[in-house]
């Protein structure tokens, strides 16, 4: 989760006419993006609405079951890794007869990059919230029929009508998770409830915060009460000092890998996801998670459809497939996150529970940073290197 | 012997790179046992990474690509690679070094720009990335390093032999199979161990041409690393080790007793 490609900023600028088309070609071609590329770009930029009319919609009233016969014979899913349960792709091949590959990345930005290349042949692809705002700024995925999953409605509404996808006609959302603190009850006296717990010099060297941009700078504009997608320049100097005068107690900055040292007790306060947390006390009860008062990131990863999709019916079936409660609680069951299926929500071996309307207050999404990007890369270097 | 033992510091440093570059490998091994999922630390010893190996299809059938992927442009770049070495070693013709110093393109070119290249090449084509766009990146980066390796054991091989063969009878065919192949048998050997090795573990120019069923192993492993390195990784790693030292050992005693006649 760290910067969007200088491509999308060239985008943005194009449609908002800060740069003529040729510029555009030109500065597009010196970053080493291939010439289809452009064209798609430019393409989605002219606001052609080429709506890919593909196939048609079903006969209303069809049942999606007896679509079956008529799926393409093959599917094509890019994920993160662990992001399914071993059985989900083997279930889902002898029910529909449709032979499913899984391929796997490692960041939000390989995989826009495998889509920007126009051929990437794939039919599902599961993004980050902001990285479907740029995904989409960019004219690379399609709407969904919602006729061919009815199985939608089982989404909770706290995970509909988000920002990267405020008419729910782009996502299918897979996994959520937020953000806090993970620490050791029998290390420390009393269980953190702020940020602040990364000022006390009590635990110097004992702690660490997030290898990552967004989070380690977002809580401590938390920490101030600002939004953690603020673009303020005071506020954002504010959160420097703060994390400069934090990152002196900290042992290093550390995102998942970070459990092993919780486990061993080397790590007594980790800033860390609550999925993460929660793998790691299955292995260690002394672990816990908090979410600070000040509100913390919480995040969602969605299944999209890009517009190359080459099996759109079998991606709708399969959509339609992990959205039954028993398939979605074994997804998260194997990946330690929550679901955002209600009627999966509680088969969970270990629940995770919704966020409150409370907590819901102190979350916030993180989102795309658009042309403010560089002056957070700048600050977090900054940070990193002071 | 004894008086001819090197000075101390030499063997300090012998010691300290054989250390540096062992120990790594013997930390991975260890931990291949370890019976826990997270820790970095021993929590006792187990064998369960093993059985996972079996129950992980995704990581067996990355291995199984990479294998088949490593075989496959080995066996290509280095047929390829063996007729242009005797091409280049044989033949005269206008731009003969032009040729030469092509080879060594690939060579020094940093693995990132091979690598956009291929793509971009493979976009502009109207390529479907997956299988047969990594089959064709591999060959393409392999057949000058089998190249390099056969031209430098036919630079120092003896053609007297050839000739002989030719005198006595045998036609350009029997010679080729029948007396120059045997002699370049340890150099061919080299060069397909070194590109099947290329092939095996690269990551750079694989990902950027990859497709849809298309993860080699290097690519599966590199997508966990973002949320945990299951020890099942140290496990296949480990497999890997030791199924290669047998291989270099086997090649190691072909090559020798095949390149003995050489001596003779």
């Amino acid at each position: 989760m760290s910067t969007k490609p200088p491509v999308q900023t060239l985008a943005e600028d194009l449609q908002q006419g800060r740069l003529s088309r040729r510029d555009f070609v030109l500065q597009a071609l010196g970053l080493g993006v291939s010439l289809s590329v452009v064209g798609s770009v430019l393409t989605a930029c002219s606001g052609g609405e080429g709506e890919g009319a593909g196939d048609g919609p079903p006969a209303p009233g069809a049942d999606p079951a007896a679509d079956a016969n008529t799926l393409e014979k093959e599917l094509r899913i890019y994920i993160w890794s662990d992001y399914l349960a071993e059985d989900t792709v083997p279930n889902f091949e002898k029910e529909f007869g449709v032979k499913a590959t899984v391929d796997t990345y490692e960041s939000n930005e390989e995989l826009i990059a495998k889509l920007q290349s126009g051929v990437s042949g794939y039919d599902l692809v599961c993004p980050s919230g902001y990285a479907i705002t740029v995904l989409s700024a960019l004219g690379l995925i399609e709407k969904l029929d919602a006729s061919r999953i009815p199985n939608l409605g089982n989404i909770a509404a706290t995970f509909r009508k988000t920002s990267f996808d405020p008419n729910d006609e782009l996502t299918v959302p897979w996994q959520w998770g937020t953000t806090g603190v993970a620490y050791r009850k029998d290390l420390l006296p009393a269980p953190p409830d702020s940020w602040a717990i990364f000022h006390d010099k009590a635990h110097a060297g004992k702690m660490t915060m997030m290898d990552d941009m967004r989070d380690v700078v977002g809580a401590w504009l938390r920490f101030r009460g600002h939004s953690l997608n603020s673009k303020d320049p005071a506020q954002l100097a504010q959160a420097k000092a703060d994390a400069v005068l934090a990152k002196a107690n900290l042992q290093s900055f550390l995102s998942a890998p970070v459990k092993a040292q919780l486990i061993s007790g080397d790590v007594r306060v980790a800033q860390l996801w609550n999925g993460d947390t929660a793998q790691a006390a299955a292995e260690n009860d002394q672990i816990a998670f908090v979410l600070p008062k000040e509100g913390g990131s919480i995040w969602l990863d969605a299944m999209v459809m890009p517009k190359t999709a080459p099996n759109k019916k079998a991606a709708h079936a399969f959509l339609n497939y992990v959205l039954r409660p028993e398939v979605g609680a074994a997804i998260s069951n194997a990946t330690g996150y929550g679901t955002p299926n209600e009627k999966a929500a509680p088969l969970l071996a270990r629940p995770v529970p919704f966020p409150t309307p409370e907590e819901m207050a102190k979350l916030e999404y993180i989102q795309d940073l658009g042309a403010d990007a560089q002056a957070w890369d700048q600050l977090w270097t900054e940070i990193k290197a002071g | 012997m004894s008086q001819h033992l090197p000075p101390r510091w030499v063997i300090a440093l012998t010691s300290f790179v054989y250390v540096f570059l062992h120990a790594p490998l013997l930390v991975l091994v260890v931990f291949s046992f370890n019976d826990s999922k997270f820790s970095t630390s021993w929590e006792g010893f187990t064998l369960h990474w093993y059985e996972r190996l079996f129950e992980r299809a995704d990581l067996l059938n990355a291995l199984k690509l990479s294998v088949g992927i490593g075989v496959g442009s080995t066996v290509i770049a280095t047929a390829l690679g063996t007729l242009l070495a005797m091409g280049l070693a044989r033949r005269r013709f206008p731009g003969r070094a032009f040729v030469e110093a092509l080879l060594y393109v690939p060579v020094v070119t940093p693995e990132i720009v091979v690598g956009i290249s291929l793509l971009i090449l493979f976009v502009a084509m109207g390529f479907q990335m997956g299988v047969s766009t990594i089959l064709i990146a591999h060959v393409a980066f392999n057949i000058s390093f089998v190249t390099i390796v056969v031209r430098a054991r036919l630079e120092g091989m003896d053609r007297s032999l050839q000739e002989a063969a030719m005198i006595l009878g045998a036609d350009e065919w029997t010679t080729f199979w029948r007396v120059t192949v045997p002699q370049l048998w340890p150099g061919i050997l080299s060069g397909a161990l070194l590109s099947f090795t290329m092939s095996f573990d690269d990551f750079v120019i694989t990902s950027l041409v990859s497709g849809p069923g298309s993860s080699t192993l290097p690519i599966v492993v590199y997508g966990m690393v973002r949320k945990n390195i299951e020890p099942t990784i140290n496990a296949i790693s480990a497999v890997i080790l030791v199924v290669t030292a047998l291989l270099l050992w086997f090649a190691d005693r072909v090559g020798g007793e095949e390149g003995a006649p050489k001596g003779h």
